[in-house]
């Protein structure tokens, strides 16, 4: 009898040893290069000189590739146009998309508070060698450029003057 | 005296009947013999990749794998991408067990580097980290917690390790 007793005794203690379990496991994270933009120091979306007639508004484009379009009543008078250059750096062979503004509002420099808009932007990444709104960033140095054109809309009898406005992009990793 | 005797001998013969007798009483000894529980790791924690501003931020990993961000956190999608831990548990059938997560907080360090975040917030797939082995005595679950990456975090891998452990009610 005491043998039995001293015996359940042993296999409940056995019983309540193997209740529990724990696992050991990893936890990991990567931390990727912060994805940056910047303009190339000295450039700008500038149009140039242009000129418009009295009666009909019209369009003047800057290409990707800096090709000045023309229509309407818009003239070109010979002058320095270029594209905007933004420089990326961040994690080497990556995609990564372009976000450009819908529009934006140039300003005439002479306070009356005349507008233009700039729409149809466009950019060309270097990495695509076209017009895309995605791009890679070079697998070994972990940069990529694209240059951004647009649209100046201008309506007729146009004040006379120098406009200034600013536009956003933005990059992000795809 | 023939009649003590005769006592005395019936007594010494009844002896070896007696302890026969107590032999043969039924006597129940119960032991309840439980299957250990055991649980066993078949997918890691991983945040996967992501980059952070100049603000600190968090990545929150929830044990379905889906990833959030808050603050100056932004998920990117390289490789590796982010997993939940997943786990099996195998013990006694239909038996009811607890999760529990250890420590509280984890500290992760990059590696070939000293910078560190932390990981807290663990959370399973199991409502009140509580789970019932099935009918054959097996059950799994997923485990997510929430990273928290400083302000200009430097690049980088990082790891840690944590405790998960099941346990019968």
């Amino acid at each position: 009898m005491r043998k039995l007793i001293f015996g359940a005794i042993l296999l409940t203690a056995f019983a309540v040893k193997a209740t529990a379990q724990t696992a050991t496991a990893e936890a990991k994270a990567e931390i990727s290069s912060q994805l940056s933009i910047s303009l190339t120091p000295g450039s700008s979306l500038n149009f140039g000189k242009i000129a418009v007639s009295a009666g009909s508004p019209g369009y003047c484009n800057i290409s990707t590739v800096g090709t000045v379009q023309v229509t309407g009543g818009v003239n070109t008078i010979p002058s320095t146009t270029s594209n905007a250059v933004f420089d990326l750096t961040g994690v080497a062979g990556s995609a990564y998309s372009i976000t450009l503004p819908a529009s934006t509002t140039v300003t005439i420099n002479d306070g009356s508070g005349v507008t233009m808009t700039v729409d149809n932007f466009k950019a060309r990444p270097l990495s695509k060698g076209s017009d895309e709104l995605t791009g890679t960033l070079n697998s070994s140095t972990g940069t990529d450029k694209f240059t951004v054109g647009g649209q100046l809309n201008v309506i007729a009898n146009q004040k006379n003057g120098i406009y200034l406005g600013t536009f956003v992009v933005s990059v992000a990793y795809n | 005296m023939k009649t003590h005797l005769a006592k005395l001998l019936f007594f010494l013969l009844a002896i070896p009947f007696v302890n026969s007798f107590s032999q043969t009483e039924n006597t129940d000894a119960y032991a309840n013999i439980v299957n250990p529980i055991t649980i066993a790791e078949t997918r890691s924690l991983h945040f996967g990749t992501m980059s952070v501003s100049t603000s600190a931020g968090t990545c929150v990993l929830a044990p379905a794998g889906t990833r959030t961000q808050t603050g100056g956190v932004t998920l990117t999608g390289f490789t590796p991408t982010a997993t939940s831990a997943a786990y099996t548990v195998t013990g006694a059938a239909n038996t009811a067990y607890t999760i529990s997560m250890s420590p509280a907080t984890v500290t992760v360090t990059r590696s070939g580097g000293a910078q560190t975040m932390t990981i807290s917030t663990f959370t399973s797939s199991k409502a009140g980290n509580a789970g019932t082995l099935s009918g054959t005595g097996t059950d799994s679950f997923t485990v997510g917690a929430t990273l928290n990456v400083g302000a200009s975090q430097v690049a980088g891998l990082y790891q840690g390790n944590f405790n998960v452990t099941v346990a019968y009610n």
